[in-house]
């Protein structure tokens, strides 16, 4: 979930590649019905096709990406003639007439591809809903590893450096900022053998799973925890709505002392980190 | 490990869903929530990114009859596929009673459905269990993806593959758990093979 520099695994490597492959039939098989809809809206109402142009295209940019992903060439070149005959129809230099012909001709092609159809029972989870879903989330995977948060360099400098300077005191051995999906984003403090990227992910799942408890008693989220050790202690916050502050201290800190600053701290990191995008 | 209340005349039993990343065990759970009756079913939990991948686990409590006047309560688990979040699938399969695992059709995912399944073995042994003692259904998922673009592995293949690591053959059942088919047949027949065992060791 989140572009980083500080050196981390990316958890969920390969992931998309699999997610695609999977959804691919069902794409193409949406993109063959968006043609045969513009083709009869070519045919009903010519000059009235914007709405059916821009459903071709959109599915379109989203299969060139998975064809590339997954490396197939038949599918490739397939899907840029499909895309220059579309570009020629948006630019005036291809005539309805001629693109219902030319674009007839290759659709058995692309049925081919796309495998047999098995989503026109309506019994399976894919409908039109469930669709767009899917197009959306395959659409952010175009920019890289889904940029749903981009941290820079230079606010994750200042971050750390604040951290550094307002939080790390005697008592507290590591305190880590943390994203909803596990993603470990900055990571502070001299705690050896720390396996932070696994602390970061069980720390996630543990906030989700607290999440679900607070659900069932009508609270939205509950926006601190702490575990209390025997040598030391666990407390976590909620930062805004994306992000988790960590914090390991050993016995001698008060509780009190730690809520304080941390809700304190917490306020700050809301500003200077990012939202969410999209 | 069972849960059997003798004085709610009910029995407990535990089935997780198990196997690789984006295999779609919570796809199977999604539609078992989807389409069965609501009477015979419990809320389903989901803890996952967005919608997402599961981060921890899904869950999703079911009724199903009575054998000798015994209410059986099925609770159905996912395990987080990613191989990073071995721990969790540990805690989740605590106390399993029966395992279906999701195999991904996919020919890219061949040694992903194998390793997972070694991996299954490794941590029931860390709980003490045996997966050759354990009641198993081995789903071969996304039969949907067969004559399309995408290589699939045979279903013959497969269950060679998978096989060869059990020590007796597990029934196998072909599946599209987005479109559905093969759903509830691997539901039925998990659940026949685990009660049955659970059964067995009532009687013992």
């Amino acid at each position: 979930m989140t572009v980083q520099n500080t050196g981390s695994v990316d958890i969920f490597e390969g992931a998309e590649k699999i997610e695609v492959m999977g959804r691919l039939p069902a794409l193409l098989w949406a993109f063959i019905d968006a043609i045969r809809h513009l083709l009869d809206n070519l045919k009903t109402s010519p000059g009235q096709q914007t709405e059916a142009v821009h459903e071709v295209t959109r599915l379109l940019d989203v299969l060139v990406l998975a064809a590339h992903h997954i490396g197939n060439i038949e599918l490739k070149t397939q899907l840029s003639s499909q895309a220059e005959m579309v570009t020629a129809l948006i630019n005036g230099g291809l005539s309805g007439e001629d693109f219902i012909r030319t674009i007839a001709a290759e659709l058995p092609k692309l049925e081919q591809l796309a495998g047999p159809r098995r989503d026109q029972a309506g019994e399976g989870l894919i409908d039109k809903v469930a669709m767009d879903k899917h197009v959306d989330m395959l659409e952010r995977i175009k920019s890289g590893r889904s940029a749903d948060i981009v941290v820079s360099v230079d606010i994750l400098d200042d971050v750390r450096a604040y951290l550094s300077s307002e939080v790390m005191t005697e008592g507290i051995s590591s305190v880590l900022v943390i994203d909803n999906a596990g993603s470990l984003i900055v990571s502070i403090g001299d705690k050896s053998g720390l396996d932070v990227i696994s602390l970061a992910a069980v720390a996630a799942a543990n906030f989700a799973a607290t999440e679900q408890i607070a659900r069932l008693i009508g609270e939205r989220d509950f926006v601190l925890l702490f575990y209390k050790g025997h040598n030391e202690s666990f407390h976590f916050s909620r930062v805004g709505g994306e992000y988790i502050i960590v914090t390991i201290f050993n016995n001698t800190l008060s509780l009190g002392l730690l809520r304080l600053k941390i809700a304190e701290v917490a306020q700050v990191l809301e500003k200077k980190l990012p939202k969410r995008q999209g | 490990m069972a849960f059997i209340n003798k004085s709610a005349k009910e029995i407990q039993v535990k089935i997780v869903y198990y196997g690789p990343g984006r295999c779609g065990k919570t796809t199977n759970l999604l539609y078992i929530n989807q389409k069965m009756n609501a009477k015979f079913m419990g809320k389903m939990i989901s803890i996952d990114t967005r919608g997402d991948k599961t981060l921890f686990f899904d869950f999703l409590p079911l009724s199903l009859g009575a054998i000798r006047g015994f209410n059986i309560r099925v609770q159905l688990y996912t395990v987080p596929g990613q191989v990073l979040y071995n721990e969790s699938r540990k805690m989740v399969l605590k106390g399993v009673d029966g395992v279906v695992f999701v195999a991904d059709s996919m020919e890219v995912q061949r040694e992903p459905n194998k390793e997972s399944l070694v991996n299954l073995r490794e941590n029931l042994s860390e709980d003490n269990l045996d997966l050759d003692e354990l009641p198993l259904v081995l789903q071969l998922n996304k039969r949907d993806l067969e004559g399309s673009v995408i290589p699939v592995l045979d279903p013959q293949t497969m269950e060679e593959d998978l096989n060869a690591l059990l020590k007796n053959p597990a029934p196998t059942a072909l599946a599209s758990a987005i479109q559905g088919p093969g759903v509830f047949e691997t539901l039925r027949e998990i659940s026949k093979i685990t009660i049955k065992s659970v059964h067995y060791k009532l009687r013992a």
